[in-house]
Parts: structure tokens; C-alpha cells; sequence
């Protein structure tokens, strides 16, 4: 991959923005699961609740009937009429039995029939004028022979159609039981009470489970007892996982191998051993889960969109001042020293702001310096250049040489103009500031040949530098303004001869050149003032309008020195009134070639 | 730096997607049931003493219930009403509706209804009794000649042989006397174990089923059975046999669930019966009709089935639901 720019604050939003909406997608998806999940728990409780409400409501009916049975089967009337064998006694006792039987009916249409059949064929049902199927005698039905089997307990059958009565064909749900006589193990009879289905069926179709969901009960076989979609099951068009049911021990499971998604929620009822299951199907277990996951998704998009517009506000504010700065960078790069930024955090940018700013300043103020050194350099040259030709100098001079002409003293013109011949040459030198100390001292020489001529023996000098030392370097025209100084100042102003040593030597820190004079000297007030003035000070002024002209000379020299050199170097005086001045020159070891 | 600069198309890339998932989350889901289909059905009649058709209600509700449809149910009050039926059938097209179910009272004259129907683009689908037209998307019916044939075999096996055997049959012309005689003549002349006296018509009066039964046992006193190819020509064939005290010596095959076919049942004067399953034919066809709708492929005839209801297995928890629908 190419290296490609990218700001601090793309990436910045980009980052937030990847963070804050991985978070929101992830808090939205994780929380409308759990609202799901708390949905599908509400639902199955609310279908728990329900199928245990139908369970409890046949429950009561099933005991009904049970109280019935057990009371009829008791029944001393019944047990008359069971017992009896002649045929006008049966007749009589069936009269009061019919009577007790009929009791039980009376206010309950959800009764359809009890009945009492002795194993002689008779039969006695709560309406007289019922009568016995004559097709459907009770040893073929299968709520009698249940009930025998059962010895003496109550056998609730499936929900199936009545025949027991001619032309009465009722749905009904039969409990029967083997009636013994009271206090024996002898069997006499057997009764049935039928449960209109009815019932069941009402309790159960009016049950409604989400928009498709429904309730079925099977019996402890697995056989249907109600069922909405019974004939759909019969005829294969429907599957009902009823094996899975039976075997199950959970009460809340999803079905399996079933063309469509559904959950069963059963209640085993007590005893009968019915088992009520509720049907869900799972797209129906959250009635409103559309809504809910829209309303999750708005909400998700609607953070989605804060989250990103506030990243974008916050990697823009973060990388403002970043940006700021290099704004301001780019400025200074031009070349524009002025510029400052203007950050106003108080945080690590901020910090960098300020450091910033410092060192713009920093380097504005050195490249001030570097410029005004360099015109000082330049300023300084001239001023040397300038002192060069001291017109004073040259106009002295000349007119020494024309004075010698006059005066035909031809050999004297000849050194004179050749001296100061030789002396300009030097101190044009190709221009160079930086000269050896070699021809420094020839430059110096040759102005002391001219000054000689000039003074004759009023003026002495001696020139004493080692040759070992010639080749080092200097600032040019350093030794002819001290000596000049050393003429005008010293020397012209005493009584006698007056005598000029410069030399030299190299030690420790550098080289030392020094020019020494035996003239008059100075007195310490000046000699402070002189060494003020070498320090910088130029408040300093001297009172002698002679001394200032030639301070400025020393000045120039020192100052050159310390600018090519830096501050470790120049000039130190020593003096002594009546008994001369010592300037040493303090320079670098430097051999060789030196860039200026 | 260089790293986290290399995960910025990843992780736009990435927003986006997160982002669309949320936009999925919101746009999709369960297609929002904009209107539920309604499924309009005119039935052959629609008096609620039919248990036939009531039981055929019964399918079509678990039906709807189930898959969320509407139904709206019409008919006339009697079945031999056809023009009733013509009227109610021109004033539900002009409602346009998406689907229409019909049992048509008559084979030929509900054709040009049909017909407009398609103009209209509504696909029709046929119930219990069809049109005399290929223009209907199916036909939800029982299988005549199958159940026929069922019932044939049955009687075959237990007949003695040699010994003829009568059919009463409803009313010429008519699809199911058609079929259902077909079928059984089939089974019967393939086996020619029973040779076939002939066939009588009843036009649908159970006087005359009686009158024919008693005149063919008169004539033909090794009379082995008589298959009566409907509901009114098993109870006059019953009758008859009953009155004459040969119940169980001239076996009796017939048609159709009724309680009277019940208790003739239980009595040993009707030996087997063929039963429709109407639930299913309602259920069926609002799941045909709503396939229709959706453009599925659909079979030209949808079978519902049929049972041979017996002495025996006529009480067996499978079979009481079909001959004595719980009607609710």
C-alpha cells in the first residue's frame, strides 16, 4: 500500500467514529436480543399461565364427574337397584336410583349422561327415556372394559362419541368406574358419567395464542382429546409432534421435525394425566417484534449519526491547534519570524504552542544577531579599511616625502614610498580579513619603516615575534592602530626616545601577540575607562576628545577579534603612568586556511 | 502511524456496514402484512343444517386461521338454487377479488362466470363440484372414481360369487353418478366375480330407491348387494332391505355420511359407506387459493381423500371426527 497522507483529524473521526458505532450497533443488537428474549420469556409465561387456567378448568370438571362417581357408587338406592334380580323390584329401585342419578344433571347442562349398568345386560341412565343402543351393547365399548380393568377406579376416556343411548350420538368425555357392592370386593355394576365435550371444546377454541398459535390436550396415551386441527392430523395434511410430547419432561420446548417453527408450553394435569400444550409458533412469540427491532433500528441509527457528527466535532477540535501550528509552521518556513500561534488549550498542544512560540522567537532574535553581526563585520572592515587610509596618515606622510624630495635625500623617498607602498599592498591583502600573523607583522613593520622616517630618533621599535608563530592566523590590521596608539599617546607625548616592542608567543589558551611602549602611560582612571570600554560598556565616554579617537581604533580591533573569534579573545591593557603600556593581543591557535 | 493509516478503508469500510445492518434492521423483517388477503368463497349452500358444508366452513377457518387470510363466504340457501348462485357469483366479481373459491351448483352454467373471472384476472379454484371449463387454477374434490373403487373392492371381497349385484344411482349426467359409477363397474367387471344387473336412477328421491330396491329383490332373489351411489339412495336401498327383513342377506354398499347411514350402519343393514373428507376440502382449497394467489404451481385436481367407513373401524378415533363432525 502507497503511503498516503492522512490528517490527524480524518484519522481521528474515523477512529471515534469506528469506536462509538461498533459500541452503539453492538449495545442495540445485544439489547433488542435481550427485549426479545424478555418478550418470548413473557409470552411463554403468559402461555403457561393459560394452558394452567384450561388445565385447572377441566380439572374442576373431571372432579365433578369423580365427586359424582363416588357418590352414586355408594349410593344405597343405586346399590338396590344393582343388586336387585327380580324384575319388579329392579323395576322400582331403578324408579328412586333414576331419581338419584338425575340429581346430578340437574343443574349442569356440561353433564350429558350418567348411566349405571349391571353386568346382566340392564341399564339405567339419569332420563327415562333414554334407551339402550341395542347395536352398542356396554361389554363393546371401550369405557366399560377400561373401567373393569381399572378395578374400581375412575377411568377418564378421551374425548369420543356416546352411543351408549339409541339415536343420541354425543361428544362427550366419560369417566366410568366399577361399582362394588358397599363394603365387598363383589363387583355388581358399572358407572359412566359423560363430560359434554362441548366443554373442552369451548375452553379451548376460544383460546387464542398470538395471531396462528392454539391449545391442544392430549391423554396420558398421546391420543387427541382436542385438537382444532384433529382431521388435518388424521389426514397427514398436518403433523403434531405428539410423541416428542409424551416422552418429554420439560414443559417448554421447540418442536421438532414440524414444517413450521413452533414451541409447545405443556401443563400435565394432575392425576387424569392429560397434558394441555399451548402452541407458539416463534415468529408470533414477540407479538410486536417488527416495532420493537424498528424502534431498536431508529434508535441505533439516530445515535449512529450523533456518535459521527460528535467525532467529527471532536477531531476537528482536537486537531485544530495541530493544525493551527502547522499553519503557523508553514509561515515560518517562508521565512516569516513574525508569526505566532495563537493556541488557547491548556493541554500538551497548547505546551507545544508556547514552545513553539518560544522558539520562533529563539531563532528570530539569533538571526537578528547573525545580522547585525554580519554588519558589524562589514561596519568594522571598513572602519579598519577607513583608519588605513587615515588621511591624516597619508597626508603626513606625502608631505614627508615631499619634504625629503626637496631636501634631495632620494634614498629616504625611495623606503618611505616603498613602505607605504608595501603597507597598502597588505592591507588590501586579496581581501581577506583573515590573514597569518607573518604578514600582519610585515604590514606593521612596514607602517613603523614609514613612522621611523617620520620620527627619527624620537622613535624606536623592535619587532621580536618568532617565526613559529607567523603562520597562525589573525584578524588583519590589528597591531598598526595599537601601535599607532601606542606613537601618538605614548611615545609623542614623552620627553626623549621613545621605544616600541611587539612580539609574541604562543601558550596554553592561544597565541599572545603584544605591543609595548615605554611612553607616558596611563593613569588608572583612564586605564579602567579604557578596559570598560573594551567590555562593552558604552556608556563609558571617555573626557579626552583624543582618547575617544583612539579608543575607537582599539574598540574596532578588540571588536573584530571577538567577532571572528568570539569572546574568549582581544585585547588586554596594562598600563603605568611614566612608565608605558602593554596591549596584549589574545588570539586562537589557528593554522591553515580559515573560512571568513 | 503508518499502521492506523493503512485500517482507515477497513474501518470506513466497516461503518458502512455497520451502518447498513442497522438500516436492514430497520427496513426489513417480516414483510408488513399491508392488507390480509381476503379469499372470497361461494359455496353450493349455505344453511347451516348442511353439515356437509358446515364441516367444509369448519377446514376453511383452521385454514385461514393459520395462514391469516380473511374469508368471505357466500352461497344460496338451497343447493338446487343455480341462478341463485349466478347472481351471487356476478355480484362477488364485481367486487374483484383476489381469489375466488367456488362449488358450483351447476357444471355448464357457471362456465361464462368462470370465464369473466379470468378476464378479470381472479383465479378461481373449484370445490367439491366443478365447471365444465379447463379455465379453473384447480379442482378440490374427492377422488369419485378412487373412492368408488374402494368401495368396490371391498364389496368384491366379500360377496359371494356369481351372485348379482344392482346399482342405484342419483341422477344421470350428474359428475359424481358418473364417477362413482364408473369406478365401480371397473373394479367389479375387471374381478367378474358379481355379474352387474344394471343401474336405476332415484333422481335423487328416496321413494324411488326404496321402490327400486324392493322390486329388484323381488326379481332377483340371489340378489347379493346393491351399491347405492348416494346419500338418498342408500337410505331408500336401507329402507327397503329393513322393511323386508333382509337385512344382512342383501348386503348393502353405499355413499356419503348421514346419521341415519349411522344407525343402518350399527343395525348391519349397510355394510360399508365411502366418506368424504369435507374439512379437508375446505381446508385445502383456501390453501389453493391462496397458492393461486401467490402464483404457485398448482395441480389441476387436488385429491381430499375418502374413507371406507365399516362396522369396524367405524368408532375408531380417527373415523368419529368424520362421521360425526364436531361442529362448532
Amino acid at each position: 500500500m502507497t503511503k498516503r497522507y492522512h490528517s490527524i483529524q480524518v484519522t481521528m473521526a474515523i477512529a471515534f467514529s469506528l469506536v462509538s458505532v461498533s459500541i452503539i450497533v453492538a449495545a442495540v443488537l445485544l439489547s433488542f436480543s435481550v427485549t426479545e428474549e424478555t418478550a418470548r420469556l413473557s409470552s411463554q409465561q403468559y402461555t403457561q399461565q393459560l394452558i394452567r387456567q384450561i388445565s385447572n378448568n377441566i380439572s374442576a370438571y373431571i372432579d365433578y364427574m369423580n365427586g359424582v362417581s363416588t357418590f352414586v357408587q355408594s349410593d344405597k338406592d343405586i346399590q338396590e337397584y344393582l343388586l336387585a334380580k327380580k324384575p319388579e323390584v329392579k323395576t322400582l329401585a331403578g324408579k328412586r336410583a333414576q331419581e338419584v342419578l338425575k340429581t346430578f344433571i340437574r343443574s349442569r347442562k356440561d353433564i350429558s349422561l350418567v348411566a349405571v349398568f349391571d353386568f346382566s345386560g340392564e341399564s339405567l341412565f339419569h332420563d327415562s327415556a333414554f334407551v339402550q343402543n341395542p347395536f352398542r351393547p356396554p361389554t363393546i365399548q371401550p369405557w366399560f372394559t377400561a373401567a373393569l380393568q381399572a378395578q374400581g377406579g375412575s377411568v377418564i376416556s378421551s374425548s369420543h362419541v356416546q352411543n351408549i343411548v339409541q339415536n343420541r350420538y354425543r361428544w362427550v368425555i366419560s369417566l366410568s368406574r366399577l361399582i362394588y357392592k358397599t363394603g365387598t370386593n363383589e363387583k355388581i355394576g358399572v358407572l359412566l358419567v359423560d363430560l359434554n365435550y362441548d366443554v373442552i371444546n369451548r375452553i379451548c377454541s376460544s383460546i387464542q395464542l398470538g395471531k396462528r398459535g392454539y391449545v391442544f390436550i392430549i391423554d396420558k396415551n398421546g391420543e387427541i382429546v382436542y385438537h382444532p386441527q384433529q382431521q388435518l392430523i388424521y389426514g397427514n395434511l398436518k403433523k403434531e409432534n405428539i410423541q416428542q410430547i409424551v416422552q418429554s419432561t420439560q414443559n417448554y420446548f421447540a418442536a421438532d421435525n414440524v414444517e413450521s417453527d413452533k414451541f409447545y408450553s405443556i401443563e400435565t394435569m394432575p392425576v387424569i394425566g392429560w397434558k394441555v400444550v399451548g402452541v407458539n409458533y416463534r415468529d408470533e412469540l414477540v407479538e410486536n417484534r417488527d416495532q420493537i427491532r424498528r424502534t431498536y433500528a431508529f434508535w441505533g441509527l439516530a445515535f449512529f449519526s450523533i456518535s459521527i457528527i460528535l467525532s467529527l466535532i471532536i477531531a476537528q477540535r482536537i486537531s485544530r491547534p495541530i493544525r493551527q501550528l502547522r499553519n503557523s509552521m508553514r509561515l515560518v518556513e517562508q521565512g516569516n519570524f513574525n508569526i505566532r500561534a495563537d493556541i488557547q488549550s491548556y493541554n500538551e498542544i497548547g505546551e507545544l504552542g508556547r514552545d513553539f512560540n518560544i522558539m520562533v522567537t529563539e531563532i528570530s532574535k539569533l538571526l537578528k544577531n547573525i545580522t547585525e553581526q554580519q554588519e558589524l563585520k562589514r561596519k568594522s572592515e571598513l572602519k579598519a579599511l577607513q583608519m588605513q587610509i587615515n588621511p591624516h596618515f597619508l597626508y603626513n606622510t606625502l608631505d614627508s616625502i615631499i619634504w625629503m624630495a626637496e631636501g634631495g635625500k632620494q634614498q629616504e623617498v625611495i623606503a618611505m614610498s616603498s613602505a607605504l607602498a608595501r603597507l597598502f599592498r597588505l592591507s588590501i591583502s586579496k581581501g581577506k580579513e583573515i590573514i597569518d600573523i607573518g604578514s600582519e607583522v610585515e604590514h606593521v613593520r612596514n607602517y613603523l619603516t614609514i613612522q621611523k622616517i617620520r620620527y627619527k630618533d624620537k622613535l624606536d621599535y623592535r619587532i621580536e615575534v618568532p617565526d613559529e608563530i607567523k603562520s597562525y592566523k589573525t584578524v588583519k590590521i590589528i597591531l598598526q592602530p595599537l601601535v599607532e596608539n601606542a606613537i601618538y599617546h605614548g611615545i609623542k607625548n614623552k620627553e626623549g626616545p621613545g621605544l616600541i616592542l611587539i612580539g609574541g608567543r604562543k601558550n596554553q589558551s592561544g597565541i599572545e601577540l603584544f605591543v609595548q611602549d615605554d611612553g607616558v602611560g596611563m593613569n588608572e582612571e583612564t586605564l579602567s575607562l579604557l578596559q570598560e570600554r573594551l567590555k562593552g560598556n558604552k556608556a563609558v565616554q571617555p573626557t579626552d576628545s583624543s582618547l575617544l579617537h583612539s579608543g575607537l581604533g582599539v574598540h574596532n580591533v578588540d571588536e573584530r577579534i571577538k567577532l571572528y573569534f568570539g569572546h574568549d579573545y582581544g585585547l588586554v591593557y596594562e598600563s603605568a603612568e611614566d612608565v608605558g603600556t602593554t596591549v596584549r593581543i589574545h588570539l586562537p591557535a589557528i593554522e591553515g586556511e580559515l573560512e571568513e | 502511524m503508518k499502521h492506523i493509516a493503512a485500517l482507515i478503508v477497513p474501518a470506513i469500510i466497516l461503518i458502512i456496514l455497520l451502518f447498513g445492518s442497522l438500516v436492514i434492521l430497520f427496513f426489513t423483517g417480516n414483510p408488513s402484512p399491508q392488507k390480509p388477503l381476503t379469499v372470497s368463497v361461494i359455496l353450493k349452500t349455505i344453511d347451516t343444517n348442511m353439515e356437509f358444508w358446515q364441516v367444509v366452513k369448519n377446514g376453511m377457518q383452521v385454514a385461514a386461521t393459520e395462514t391469516g387470510v380473511n374469508l368471505e363466504i357466500t352461497g344460496p340457501w338451497v343447493e338446487s338454487d343455480i341462478q341463485g348462485q349466478i347472481e351471487i357469483t356476478e355480484k362477488v366479481l364485481k367486487n374483484r377479488p383476489k381469489v375466488l373459491i367456488l362449488s358450483a351448483t351447476d357444471y355448464n352454467r357457471l362456465v361464462p362466470l368462470v370465464q369473466q373471472a379470468q378476464e378479470l384476472g381472479i383465479p378461481v379454484v373449484t370445490l367439491d363440484s366443478g365447471v365444465n371449463s379447463t379455465i379453473p387454477v384447480t379442482f378440490v374434490a374427492t377422488n369419485n372414481i378412487e373412492a368408488a373403487e374402494k368401495l368396490a373392492r371391498y364389496a368384491n371381497d366379500l360377496l359371494p360369487p356369481g351372485k348379482p349385484v344392482a346399482i342405484i344411482n342419483h341422477v344421470p349426467g350428474a359428475t359424481t353418478a358418473i364417477e362413482r359409477e364408473q369406478g365401480v363397474r371397473k373394479v367389479l367387471e375387471a374381478e367378474g366375480k358379481n355379474p352387474i344387473l344394471g343401474t336405476w336412477f332415484t333422481n335423487n328421491f328416496q321413494e324411488n330407491a326404496y321402490s327400486i330396491t324392493k322390486k329388484l329383490m323381488e326379481e332377483h332373489k340371489d340378489l347379493a348387494a346393491i351399491l347405492a351411489m348416494n346419500e338418498v339412495s342408500v337410505i331408500g336401498a336401507a329402507k327397503a332391505i329393513e322393511d323386508t327383513g333382509m337385512a344382512g342377506k342383501v348386503k348393502l354398499y353405499g355413499f356419503d355420511n348421514s346419521l341415519p347411514e349411522i344407525k343402518f350402519m350399527e343395525r348391519g343393514i349397510l355394510q360399508a359407506t365411502v366418506i368424504q373428507k369435507p374439512f379437508n376440502m375446505g381446508y385445502l382449497s383456501v390453501k389453493a387459493a391462496i397458492d393461486a394467489v401467490n402464483k404457485k404451481a398448482l395441480p389441476a385436481f387436488i385429491d381430499t381423500g375418502s374413507v371406507l367407513i365399516t362396522p369396524d373401524n367405524m368408532y375408531l378415533p380417527e373415523n368419529q371426527k368424520l362421521l360425526f363432525p364436531f361442529i362448532e
